[in-house]
């Protein structure tokens, strides 16, 4: 948990030093009518720098530190988890999104959920179709199309 | 007396919306909605409405927040049912009901436990919405002679309660709060026109939008917090199903113990507008006042219906509750209200009292919401229990990418913006590694959702007055939201001083 303690609030640190030099940019002072662009961003990022290094100190005090994790087959679940959406998120810009979704919905009932391949065939190709209808169709959203769209080989 | 008849009047118009078949209809997809995500473990009544909020922008707006609002009530009902039959919170708000709901159940009173639980609900939000509607119009009133300097105070004050009677860590609060106003800076700045923490984006000239944030931390964190916690995850299979005897039993045990409802109410309500609690400690509150004065204190835990009933009215009228600042002052009362108030904001609504006064159809429909989503609920809590029960059996891995997708999809259609997906990824680990290390993301997201109302207020202030802060001094009733809230951002020091005096104390009465 120590660890996991210290990555956040160096994750943060870090956001309070960037954003401490831009408010020197953009003024720290005060004006007649009233305070400057950075001013704000200043004093916010002051107490940021404040509050991690409290945390820090009580963190480092600590005589025991719980896991951060529950157990190592909990680690590697949200691991998947995660690693699962951020394929996702990366997929979307190069195939659209619904070719996307269709990748992502069969990847994670297959590998996460082990599910029986005509479970997988179903839940990945009802639901990028399921969105095509509801956003395309019914709430007039457009999403973003594959590359083959333009060639029209596919709907989306 | 002319106030309550107006408000009535008001009331009328509002059903007159409520009623009409699409409200209704986005109503109930709302309640049956947050019914599902009550009953699943680990998605939050929070999560829920967040990540249904993209949605709702699709939908006109009078039915969009009753939509919204509708989720909210589904999930305080939902939670009842987990809890109850398998020991399983779906909600924080339903952890106090374990205690004497589950025993009740395994002792072969399930059916009286949950409808004494649904109907201690229905009762909760209907005297919290009768509350609501007597008081809602006269503070609405009083605050329209706030000006700038007034509405800083207050939103001053609802971060104070956050430091001062928050239970977590003091130093997580104030990060959690200042990382929130410091998102809102991003962007052009309001008085000089200036880029500010752009670093030469374009993406970031727009700024960050509450809603993918909002998303991200409270809808992905989740699902990434329940990866992990449904390991090892087992329960105990107890019938669900109730008959007319069991409605029966329900009613008259809340009947004889009409005390106990009227004071978990009054006390749920309470709490529940105190900006950034919300339900979870009202039940746990609701709880240990009944135990605290009951006759037989001994006997709860074992399953009595009294354990099931005060924290339950008190989760439900902390729940109506939790709307009054939000509609009334632009202050959520609870994280929930918190994502409510951002799906105002996504209205192009500026929550406070000027909304209250001018729109009417919007405010008074929503109020006349928890009436009409109050009563489907229960038909629909009494009559699907068992159906409801059986949401836990449906895959994990069909239900996560379902909820992933209609994340990642909502974010993207507010702006259609890439930006906006990886906002919901980033702050989805960033929202999963803050819950885990208790972070409470409730500042956050007030904070984030606020930030640019306080910096303009705050601007705005001391342009009125001459770059001088001495205008927070010269009106009376700012200095006294200020002091208090000065008082509250104190109380956490004040704690600590007694703690540390008491242990002294303690330490010299010891024998050597």
């Amino acid at each position: 948990m120590r660890k996991a303690e210290f990555l956040v609030a160096g994750f943060f640190a870090v956001m309070g030093i960037v954003t401490i030099i831009e408010s020197f940019r953009l003024g720290v002072g005060y004006e007649i009518w009233g305070p400057q662009a950075g001013f704000i961003i200043f004093w916010l990022s002051l107490l940021t720098l404040v509050c991690v290094g409290a945390i820090c100190t009580q963190s480092w005090l600590k005589k025991k530190a719980k896991p951060f994790f529950l157990s190592r087959i909990a680690m590697v679940q949200t691991g998947y988890v995660a690693l699962t959406s951020l394929i996702f998120v990366c997929l979307i810009p190069l195939v659209g999104q619904y070719i996307a979704i269709f990748i992502y919905a069969g990847l994670f009932s297959a590998w996460l959920g082990k599910a029986r391949w005509y479970s997988v065939a179903a839940i990945s190709i009802i639901m990028p179709t399921a969105i095509f209808w509801a956003f395309e169709k019914g709430l007039m959203v457009p999403l973003i199309k594959s590359p083959v769209y333009v060639k029209g080989w596919l709907p989306f | 007396m002319d106030m309550l008849l107006e408000s009535l009047y008001k009331l009328q118009i509002g059903l007159g919306v409520t009623l009409q078949p699409y409200a209704l209809f986005m109503m109930t997809v709302g309640l049956l909605l947050g019914l599902v995500i009550g009953v699943l473990p680990g998605l939050g009544g929070t999560a829920g409405v967040a990540i249904m909020l993209p949605l709702a922008f699709l939908v006109p707006r009078d039915v969009g927040i009753i939509f919204l609002a509708a989720i909210y009530w589904g999930a305080l009902y939902g939670g009842v049912i987990t809890s109850i039959l398998f020991a399983i919170p779906g909600e924080p708000w339903s952890v106090a009901l374990i205690f004497d709901g589950y025993p009740m159940a395994k002792k072969g009173q399930a059916g009286l436990a949950l409808t004494a639980a649904f109907f201690s609900s229905f009762i909760g939000m209907i005297i919290g919405s009768v509350i609501f509607v007597v008081a809602a119009l006269p503070i609405a009133l009083f605050a329209l002679r706030f000006g700038p300097p007034e509405m800083f105070a207050i939103i001053m004050l609802a971060f104070s309660t956050f430091v001062g009677l928050g239970r977590g860590s003091v130093w997580k609060t104030l990060v959690c709060t200042a990382i929130g106003l410091m998102l809102t800076t991003v962007g052009l700045d309001i008085v000089t026109g200036q880029p500010r923490l752009t670093f030469g984006s374009i993406a970031f000239l727009s700024g960050f939008h509450f809603v993918p944030v909002t998303v991200g931390l409270f809808g992905l964190g989740e699902i990434l917090i329940n990866a992990e916690e449904r390991i090892g995850m087992k329960f105990e299979q107890i019938s669900a199903k109730m008959g007319w005897k069991d409605f029966k039993a329900g009613i008259l045990s809340i009947w004889h113990r009409l005390g106990i409802t009227m004071m978990g109410t009054i006390l749920g309500f309470f709490i529940g507008t105190l900006p950034g609690t919300g339900a979870t400690p009202a039940s746990f509150v609701g709880y240990g006042v009944a135990k605290q004065y009951s006759k037989h204190p001994e006997k709860y835990g074992d399953g009595i219906v009294e354990g099931v009933i005060a924290p339950q009215s008190a989760a439900q009228a902390a729940g109506t509750g939790s709307l009054l600042p939000l509609v009334t002052l632009g202050i959520p009362g609870s994280p929930t209200a918190a994502v409510l108030l951002a799906g105002l904001f996504m209205y192009g609504l500026i929550p406070g009292p000027r909304l209250f006064v001018e729109e009417t159809t919007f405010i008074w429909g929503l109020i006349a919401s928890l009436f009409v989503a109050n009563a489907i609920c229960l038909v629909i809590c009494l009559a699907g229990t068992p159906l409801l029960a059986s949401i836990m059996r449906v895959p994990w891995a069909i239900l996560t990418p379902i909820i992933v997708v209609a994340l990642i999809i909502g974010a993207y259609a507010m702006r259609n913006f890439m930006f906006d997906i990886w906002c919901v990824f980033i702050f989805g680990v960033l929202g999963y590694a803050m819950k885990k290390l208790n972070y409470p993301l409730a500042p956050l997201a007030v904070a984030l959702v606020l930030g640019s109302m306080a910096e303009a207020d705050l601007r705005r202030s001391l342009i009125m007055g001459d770059g001088s802060i001495a205008i927070f001094f010269e009106r009376p009733l700012t200095a006294g939201i200020l002091g208090f809230a000065f008082l509250l951002f104190a109380l956490p020091i004040a704690r600590m001083l007694i703690v540390k005096i008491r242990g002294a104390m303690g330490a010299g009465k010891q024998p050597a």
